[in-house]
């Protein structure tokens, strides 16, 4: 009897149970694999503070959603983009395991560096220390270059010294950086082996072929997040939903940027998964009146 | 002869077959009487219908067919509610786990992510028992099936989990197991459209890819065509024999639609040492060589969907190909009434071809 006419002839009975287990193997390997990725010592642990965890602005007003997800800010050291850091160049998409062998200013390197798939690799974010340092350094050169041509234009900014700015900057913006990336998770551990400082996460590296640079053409890459987004579980809400709402009643405007509120433990597993393990008010941040 | 009704079809398609066969036959008869070219005893005619009947109410009684023009009529309007039902289900049950999520405590929600479609599941087995038209068990096998693709969607963001190709796999599966336990065929198209995505992405990630970059090669979807296009001919469908066309169909567009992208858009190519001009040529010929491919196919072996699908694969690519050589420089109206005429030329051809084929099918019988 052919497969076709088995599994058409006793409709019923074999579905209910052929579908009942793939439910049960489908959740139960969701799961295992989680209870896997979060077992043992976790591969990274990092504090992170509301500068590098977003809340979503929507959350106050969205009825139909009552779940809340943190979104990861970082940033490279590219001024075109934050997930174009300089050190992703052709001799890193190479080692990526990118194509690059056509020479970005050569005849044809458009068509051939247009459309190329993105890739998995894992990417290393660094909390504070050197990179944030020269992250920091770059964007006060950016303003006093800006200052000093003029090319600002009249803001409430220009009211303000260049240290003041810097200070609201080391304040408000994400101390994670984008330091390095790799095939090898493992790898790049070894070389950057402080786990209270350093992340190593799934990404997605897409080439750019940037037109100009100085003159040449260069290649440069994009680094996506592959889990952009940390689902919070509801122990762990109370002291988002106060800050949400803090928000709510004083109608924060979606591109002011708040002194850090709140704090976070951010775990990653075995699996390289993240997920959240703790979330507390800072002790000196109360809410305002 | 005895008036018990011969052992009906064993399929629900057969046994509509029959039913409109039957219909066919007494329209026929009765015109033949009127036009006085028959005239059957009232001993024969009284024989026949109580045959007819005896075996109408055993096709209504075992398949519940349709034996008049009104229920066809009805079952149509049944089969529409059944779909517009289960869509507003479905959305029902992901805007209802939505808004109650964030209240929820993580084992709640894992516990209600799994337990809904096995109660989609219960309920559709549970349909198929108390009614026999299958429509509740088809509304209630894709709400099952709606439910399983957010289950498995939501789990992976509780839990922010890499997104992966295998979920489709498992969504293939399911819609697989619902449809050939209680029938469905859009379920079917559903699972069989998930397994094509799955091996489509399994295949992407062999190039080192990122398995999402799947949409940014249309190539990848070939396989999964040509495998889906050809298991009937490996599958026997006896009691299911509505099925091998959505096999077809869902194989024909997986193949077609993706050449179709290539024939306009070379850059999508894996042939990235080749010139996009002349790779979008190279997919134009085998566009045009499959669609007709399918098209004789179909004619052959009177698969009536891969004839629809490939002749409107067909025009598309026709239409591409006017487009890219006329839009620009002509006229617009020049342009359509081209089209037009092309159409008109077109329905010449077909017309050519069917009473060839029409007397091919003469001399044959």
């Amino acid at each position: 009897m052919s497969l076709g006419s088995r599994l058409g002839g006793r409709p019923g009975s074999w579905g209910l149970l052929a579908g009942l287990a793939l439910i049960a193997v489908t959740n139960g390997w969701v799961l295992l694999d989680v209870a896997r990725n979060r077992s043992g010592e976790p591969e990274a642990r990092v504090e992170l503070t509301e500068r590098e965890l977003w809340l979503p602005w929507s959350v106050e007003d969205d009825d139909e959603d009552s779940g809340l997800a943190l979104t990861l800010a970082w940033h490279g050291d590219d001024p075109f983009g934050s997930g174009r850091p300089t050190w992703l160049d052709r001799d890193k998409l190479r080692e990526l395991g990118f194509d690059v062998h056509v020479a970005p200013e050569s005849p044809g390197s458009e068509r051939f560096y247009s459309n190329v798939p993105a890739r998995e690799a894992f990417v290393v974010l660094a909390m504070g220390g050197e990179a944030w340092n020269r992250e920091l350094a770059r964007r006060e050169e950016e303003i006093r270059r800006c200052r000093q041509s003029g090319s600002c234009g009249p803001s409430a900014e220009q009211n303000r010294s260049v240290p003041e700015q810097v200070a609201e900057l080391r304040r408000t913006e994400s101390h994670l950086v984008a330091v390095d990336a790799g095939r090898d998770p493992r790898a790049l551990r070894r070389r950057y082996p402080d786990r209270g400082r350093f992340l190593v996460l799934p990404a997605e590296v897409d080439v750019l072929r940037n037109a100009e640079k100085e003159g040449e053409p260069y290649l440069s890459g994009y680094l996506h997040l592959r889990v952009p987004r940390i689902h919070v579980p509801l122990p762990l809400r109370p002291v988002l939903d106060a800050v949400s709402q803090e928000d709510a009643s004083r109608q924060r405007r979606w591109d002011e940027k708040p002194d850090p509120r709140y704090r976070a433990v951010l775990a990653v597993g075995r699996g390289y998964e993240p997920w959240l393990v703790r979330v507390e008010r800072m002790p000196d941040a109360t809410p305002p009146p | 002869m005895t008036d018990s009704p011969p052992a009906p079809a064993g399929s629900k398609l057969d046994a509509q077959r029959r039913a409109d066969r039957v219909a066919a036959f007494r329209g026929e008869v009765a015109a033949l009487e009127r036009e006085g070219v028959l005239a059957l005893s009232e001993e024969q005619r009284a024989r026949v219908a109580t045959h007819h009947e005896a075996l109408l109410r055993e096709l209504a009684a075992r398949f519940d067919v349709d034996v008049s023009e009104g229920e066809k009529q009805l079952s149509l309007g049944m089969r529409i509610a059944s779909l517009l039902g289960a869509l507003a289900l479905a959305a029902s049950a992901f805007f209802f786990i939505r808004r109650f999520w964030g209240t929820l405590s993580t084992p709640s929600q894992v516990a209600i992510l799994a337990a809904a479609p096995a109660l989609g599941l219960l309920a559709t087995a549970y349909a198929a028992r108390k009614e026999r038209s299958g429509y509740f068990a088809a509304l209630a096998g894709l709400v099952a099936f709606a439910c399983f693709v957010i289950d498995v969607s939501l789990l992976g963001e509780i839990f922010n989990r890499v997104p992966t190709h295998a979920a489709w796999l498992a969504w293939g599966l399911f819609g697989l197991v619902v449809a050939y336990a209680w029938g469905g065929r859009l379920l079917l198209a559903a699972g069989l459209g998930c397994l094509a995505f799955w091996l489509a992405g399994w295949l992407t990630t062999w190039s080192g890819a990122v398995w999402t970059a799947m949409w940014e090669r249309p190539e990848t979807f070939l396989p999964a065509g040509l495998l889906l296009f050809a298991a009937p001919l490996a599958l026997a469908h006896r009691k299911r024999d509505d099925f091998p066309p959505v096999y077809r169909l869902v194989g024909l567009v997986a193949v077609l639609f993706p050449l179709l992208l290539l024939a306009n858009w070379g850059e999508g190519s894996y042939l990235r040492r080749l010139d996009p001009d002349l790779v979008e040529g190279i997919y134009q010929i085998l566009g045009f060589a499959a669609s007709a491919a399918a098209i004789g196919l179909g004619i052959r072996r009177h698969w009536k969907e891969t004839v629809n699908a490939a002749s409107a694969f067909f025009v598309a690519f026709l239409f591409a190909k006017f487009v890219d050589w006329w839009w620009e420089w002509m006229p617009r109206y020049a342009f359509f009434l081209l089209v037009g005429l092309t159409a008109v030329a077109a329905l010449a051809a077909l017309k050519k071809l069917r009473s060839l084929t029409i007397a091919a099918e003469r001399r044959a019988a």
